[in-house]
């Protein structure tokens, strides 16, 4: 009976309340307590594209991208580079992250299928929260090595190409990189949706720059780049919240 | 401990845009109030499976601050208000006048500002943060108004092995309008003078405060049978969907007077009289209906009483019952089952229910046209 009391009242004073929220001690007006990035939002757009047995929630992905972003200067190996682009999160079970990510890293992306086996054997539900613990790092790993190798550009003398597209709330980008390996020559085209620029970074802090005051074209290039190095591409977006995408360009040998 | 503590962090890493270092000591807080809470808990002691109580209150605190965290800011704070403001508003009473809905709205907006500053006061000193912490970001928003619900229901033992929410105790105090000099802690009232170091300057104070705790008790549950009738009663109320009198009815058990019956579910005189006369209606058809033992047996007018009839009034019913509802009724009184009465009148049980009724309406009326003020009274109930 209270029960029915309590609910009839909450709901009848909700009315006077929602007009006059009450303050709390320390606020002295209107405070603003979502101090998170929302810059990132821009991004993650594409990132829902990414093919997944369950979705990963967006507070999942922009903790994914931010690390991601962060890691992409680092000389790790690519097996590390996912492992700690997952750790943040749970940093709990480091021996089986190792093993899924190995997994992760030898199958292709498109099969999870292939990390059944290693997880309960269960199969993957279709919300994030009905997952279980290994499953849901299992699903981070997948995100991640997805984000990692869309973000990283390796050119060789057999594929001097790469092609990008990310689509954000501005619209697409569209990214076009060309290599003359043996020369350490490499050219960046990119088609921005609205007004921004592109950084190129070389050797010894040297930057290449173009910007432009609309949607359209943009192109830089640098020199004398060397193998096994990762030389960082940012292209920014003159939004409300000035943000940045980073990708990572390396050259390398053919195997 | 660390291993909680850990789970929470990846947990709140994974539902929240907080940051790393939010996310670490909001995990870390929790953790160290549940290792507390098992430590001290005998019962969790004894239970042979502490980790598995640690994780279980661990996770429920974790949920109560996910709440809020998705709630916000502003819906956030509007859903701790209304909580604590119905869990409090039949406690706070304008002194000396009559409560209207509008008066004790404004009592509870004063009286939760002061309690939310007890509620942070506590929350800093419990989680051993400065006295000048306070919360910036919406994590953290989310954890005070977390802790400020639990803190609120929180129970105080007091004497007779009963117990009470602080929160309520707190408005019993504010209500009383004790002058601050002598707001003594309700903590150590309920408990009594335990140690007698303790100054006695205030012990009346405590005396006083603790006579009128326990009087300001709303009544106690009268009796089983009374609960009994009134849990059915709703649940026929609500059965036949009749939404607006079992909300009505709600609001009758608690004592609450017309006007403010009004305001709260937003009806004009007129429209609550109507209400109340539906309402009427389905508490007589509720009594007459197969619930009717357990009514009548709470108004004392069941069978076995003669339905609460005087002699002469029984005569009056003899001669205007038919000779089959006369037979049903002895057969009634000899404890036959209604099955069985049927087959032995000769009609089928559907038509024994309906003569049956018709029996105890006549019944009714008698009784309340010879006595019409009281049994109205006891109608009301």
């Amino acid at each position: 009976m209270e029960d029915r009391f309590y609910a009839l009242l909450k709901q009848r004073l909700r009315e006077e309340i929602e007009a006059n929220p009450p303050r709390f001690p320390w606020e002295s007006g209107p405070m603003e307590y979502e101090l998170e990035p929302t810059a990132l939002q821009v991004w993650t757009r594409q990132l829902r594209a990414i093919a997944l047995p369950t979705p990963l929630p967006d507070i999942m992905m922009e903790r994914l991208f931010s690390q991601c972003q962060t890691l992409l200067q680092s000389s790790l190996r690519d097996g590390a580079k996912l492992v700690k682009a997952v750790e943040a999160i749970f940093p709990q079970h480091p021996d089986m992250l190792n093993e899924l990510a190995g997994w992760v890293m030898a199958a292709p992306a498109r099969s999870p299928e292939a990390l059944l086996a290693d997880t309960d054997g269960a199969s993957f539900p279709s919300q994030y929260d009905a997952a279980t613990e290994s499953q849901k790092m299992a699903l981070s790993l997948m995100a991640a090595h997805e984000i990692l190798e869309t973000l990283t550009c390796k050119l060789t003398s057999n594929q001097p190409q790469a092609k990008r597209d990310w689509l954000t709330d501005a619209g697409m980008v569209r990214l076009e990189v060309n290599a003359k390996v043996e020369q350490g020559f490499v050219s960046v085209r990119a088609h921005l949706p609205c007004a921004g620029c592109l950084v190129f970074r070389g050797n010894a802090g040297e930057e290449a720059t173009a910007r432009r005051a609309d949607s359209g074209s943009v192109a830089v290039a640098q020199f004398d780049l060397q193998p096994e190095a990762t030389y960082l591409l940012d292209i920014q977006l003159e939004l409300p919240e000035h943000t940045s995408l980073t990708f990572a360009v390396q050259l390398g040998q053919d195997h | 401990m660390e291993d909680i503590s850990q789970q929470l962090y990846s947990e709140l890493k994974q539902a929240t845009r907080a940051s790393d270092r939010n996310c670490r000591d909001v995990a870390e807080r929790i953790a160290v109030e549940v290792a507390r809470i098992c430590a001290e808990s005998q019962r969790i002691q004894a239970s042979g499976d502490v980790d598995a109580w640690s994780l279980s209150l661990a996770r429920h605190r974790l949920t109560q601050c996910l709440k809020y965290y998705q709630l916000k800011s502003n819906r956030g704070r509007v859903e701790l208000h209304s909580t604590l403001s119905a869990v409090v508003y039949r406690y706070i009473t304008p002194p000396q006048v009559q409560a209207s809905y509008q008066a004790r709205l404004s009592l509870i907006e004063d009286f939760l500002q002061g309690f939310y500053i007890e509620a942070i006061n506590a929350f800093r000193r419990e989680t051993q943060l400065l006295p000048t912490y306070s919360p910036r970001s919406l994590l953290e928003l989310s954890e005070y108004m977390a802790f400020a619900e639990r803190y609120a229901k929180r129970r105080i033992p007091l004497p007779g092995r009963r117990s009470q929410q602080l929160i309520i105790l707190r408005a019993q105090t504010f209500s009383q309008q004790q002058p601050p000099e002598t707001l003594v802690d309700i903590e150590q009232a309920a408990e009594g003078a335990s140690s007698d170091s303790e100054p006695t300057r205030s012990s009346a104070s405590l005396q006083q405060v603790r006579e009128q705790m326990v009087a300001q008790e709303p009544e106690v549950a009268e009796s089983a049978l009374r609960d009994a009738v009134v849990t059915q009663l709703m649940a026929y109320l609500e059965d036949k969907q009749q939404q607006d009198c079992a909300d009505y009815f709600a609001l009758r058990l608690q004592d609450l007077p017309a006007n403010e019956i009004e305001t709260i579910l937003k009806l004009t005189p007129r429209q609550r009289d109507y209400l109340q006369q539906r309402f009427k209606y389905h508490l007589i058809r509720f009594a007459l209906s197969h619930h009717w033992e357990l009514v009548h047996q709470w108004l004392e007018a069941d069978l076995e009483r003669n339905f609460g009839l005087t002699p002469w009034q029984w005569q009056q019913l003899q001669t205007q019952i038919t000779d089959q509802q006369a037979e049903m009724l002895q057969l009634k009184q000899q404890g036959m089952a209604d099955a069985a009465i049927a087959q032995t009148v000769g009609c089928t049980v559907n038509q024994f229910q309906k003569q049956w009724t018709k029996l105890l309406e006549q019944a009714w009326e008698i009784r309340n046209d010879l006595v019409s003020g009281a049994a109205d009274s006891s109608h009301e109930e």
